[in-house]
């Protein structure tokens, strides 16, 4: 761990509401310049969490401290300098222009009646370079997919030109390739421009993959701190998200149900990835019992399966699977 | 690019003139248009020069047809405004003057006035009245406006869901409905008949002395909400961001309703409860300019209630006969086409919140 003053930390905060506490014993920091991943399963309180760290709900105790100084002795107005806010579903108005709605984030250096100085526009336009938007400016945000509404929002809370940038759930309605390009962009915003951001997130795999630090919530109703590997390493994951029957795959990183298939004894030879996947598909057959020997060779987009055993090569793992299930058949 | 290029594009500009032009044509044309149909040219030297040849028709004009084509742009432009800030406020496209109890509010004071004042204040009594019967008017629905709106603002220092202050709202509405209902059951059937003639809406009730007060009170209520435009327009992405980008949330709400209930509350007090307008216009301004920034927004939505006030006007003077029709029924029969028509073809109602 770096030796840095935290932007960000806190101290035996306590969060909830009056009749209920949601997570206790909190003592985290976030680290200026990393991206730091609040992962807890569904309802664990993260969003309490960020509320409350946002200033936008009150800590039932505790201290948080923004660049040393308590988050409560900030102003509205001086925390809206110090930070931005990327909520889950895109509350966007659909006949705003992309540009307009980024410009709204300038909200805290304009003047009382919000027109835009030079320096304002300069900025807009940089955060809609750094999102990938430029060529959207004009467009309406009704008219934008999902994961580049999503992308609107990152660029208002980035023309907010704040140190922290706090993102709650933000790829929840996105597909993959836009999850991915989300996460990506916010380490770019953290390793190029320095900024600190805490994004809360309930998949385990874009955490483990895209941040730099944990903050993990556990079962105790509290949260634990740490590098991502060391947390898969030591345990802490897996107790996190464990429930009945559920397995934790400590190669893939990712969590199983059911028992896992041990009457199955083929080898599978070949490079990677062909090989990876070719046991995918045939630990899949858990009702079968699969002994064979199998190579397999060629590259992605070009593979083929060969079983010495019977001379037979195919083309497709479903080739393969239906020879493999035919021949169990047979033998019975 | 210049910023420039983003707040006014061309086809926005030639929206504005167009709705600036038709404005002129049917301020000319409520003018012109009525019972006793005045040539135009008769009409604009009447209205423009001091010397005229027809004392009836320089009578008409300026002591009817003015007032009520001033009016008329007065509660277009007041409750258009009051509308698309409570659109915005609850982000709901349902939205209006009426739905936080804000027009009932103000029926109650009205009904106050016309049935605990028993046979001496009629209608007609108060438009005799001049400046200090106005006042009386206007106090009363401003009051009843805002008694209705104290009790909401009440509630919103609990309540923090704007779908649920929506609701709390028509519920409001509704007991204020029901009580202007149970007073009536025990008035007098002239009462009762005062309070619903009120009920149908009427521009052409102010006199000059009121119409300057209408004027003073709906100029200041559309300025100050033109100052409001930063907030809401922040408010369009909702609470949590508002307030996380430094914006009072709690005071630009109260602020916001108390100027809604105040162009609303006058309105209300001098020509009843107009329907339509508050919650049409806004539709109408957002689907042709294509936008929810509030800085084109507001000037637009003057300019098109104003225009949509004087077309209802001329067609509930039945140009030509001697009939009147109530307004009230004018501004729905026609403007709830207009709004289903634009709805329909542009489909980007959902899409503004």
């Amino acid at each position: 761990m770096d030796t840095l003053q935290p932007i960000l930390s806190l101290n035996g905060l306590i969060v909830g509401y009056k009749s209920k506490t949601v997570l206790k014993d909190l003592d985290l920091s976030l680290e200026s310049g990393k991206v730091t991943a609040l992962l807890g399963p569904n309802g664990s309180g993260k969003s309490t969490l960020l509320r409350t760290i946002a200033s936008i709900q009150l800590p039932l105790s505790g201290a948080v401290t923004l660049e040393e100084r308590a988050l409560g002795s900030y102003s509205r107005k001086e925390l809206a300098k110090k930070l931005s806010l990327v909520l889950t579903n895109a509350e966007a108005p659909g006949n705003l222009t992309v540009f307009a709605l980024v410009a709204l984030g300038r909200f805290p250096y304009t003047s009382w009646m919000g027109q835009l100085e030079e320096k304002d526009t300069h900025a807009i336009y940089k955060a809609l370079e750094q999102t990938g938007l430029l060529s959207f400016a004009n467009r309406h945000v009704g008219e934008l997919s999902d994961g580049e509404r999503q992308k609107v929002m990152i660029a208002r809370a980035l023309v907010q030109d704040t140190p922290i940038i706090f993102l709650d759930e933000p790829t929840t309605h996105l597909d993959s390739p836009n999850r991915i390009e989300v996460f990506h962009l916010l380490r770019e915003f953290a390793h190029k421009f320095g900024k600190t951001i805490l994004v809360t997130t309930h998949e385990i795999d874009l955490a483990l993959q895209y941040a730099d630090s944990l903050w993990l919530i556990n079962k105790e109703q509290s949260a634990i701190q740490g590098l991502p590997e060391d947390l898969v390493l030591n345990g802490s994951l897996e107790k996190a998200f464990s429930r009945e029957q559920m397995t934790f795959d400590y190669k893939k990183g990712s969590f199983t149900k059911g028992q896992k298939n041990e009457a199955h004894s083929f080898s599978v030879s070949g490079k990677q990835p062909l090989k990876q996947w070719t046991e995918l598909a045939l630990e899949k057959l858990d009702r079968l019992k699969i002994d064979k020997q199998i190579e397999v060779e060629g590259e992605v987009g070009k593979v083929r399966w060969y079983i010495p055993a019977d001379d037979t090569e195919f083309y497709s793992l479903q080739d393969l699977i239906t020879f493999l299930v035919n021949r169990i058949h047979d033998e019975n | 690019m210049t910023p420039q290029q983003h707040i006014l594009p061309q086809s926005r500009t030639k929206m504005i003139s167009i709705l600036v032009g038709l404005l002129l044509v049917l301020f000319v044309a409520d003018l012109v248009l009525g019972s006793v149909n005045i040539p135009i040219g008769e009409a604009l030297k009447i209205l423009f020069a001091s010397s005229h040849e027809n004392e009836a028709w320089f009578a008409i004009i300026h002591k009817v047809r003015l007032p009520r084509s001033l009016t008329a742009i007065l509660v277009g432009g007041a409750l258009s405004v009051a509308g698309l800030q409570m659109q915005t406020l609850f982000r709901n496209p349902l939205a209006g003057p009426s739905v936080l109890g804000i027009t009932a509010g103000a029926s109650l004071g009205v009904a106050a006035v016309m049935l605990v004042t028993g046979s001496a204040t009629t209608a007609f009594a108060i438009k005799e009245m001049g400046l200090g019967g106005s006042w009386l008017i206007v106090i009363a629905s401003s009051l009843g406006a805002a008694a209705v709106l104290l009790i909401i603002l009440l509630i919103s220092f609990k309540i923090r869901d704007n779908v649920v202050m929506l609701i709390v709202g028509l519920m409001m509405a509704n007991i204020t409905i029901a009580v202007v209902s149970i007073w009536q059951f025990f008035s007098s059937p002239e009462q009762i008949q005062e309070y619903i003639l009120w009920t149908f809406g009427s521009l052409g009730g102010t006199t000059s002395d009121q119409l300057s007060v209408l004027s003073v009170i709906v100029l200041l209520g559309i300025f100050l909400t033109f100052l409001l435009s930063k907030p809401l327009n922040t408010l369009l992405l909702g609470e949590a961001y508002a307030q996380s980008m430094g914006l009072n949330v709690l005071r630009s709400r109260v602020t916001i309703i108390g100027v809604t209930s105040i162009l609303a509350g006058a309105v209300t007090g001098f020509c009843g409860p107009i329907g339509f307008i508050g919650i049409a216009v806004p539709h109408l301004v957002r689907s042709f300019l294509n936008t929810s920034d509030h800085k084109i927004l507001i000037p637009s939505c003057v300019l098109m209630g104003a225009v949509l006030m004087l077309l209802c006007d001329i067609i509930s003077q039945v140009p030509g006969s001697n009939s009147v029709l109530p307004i009230n029924a004018i501004t729905a029969l026609i403007g709830s086409p207009v709004v289903i028509w634009v709805i329909v073809k542009r489909r980007n109602l959902k899409a503004s919140f």
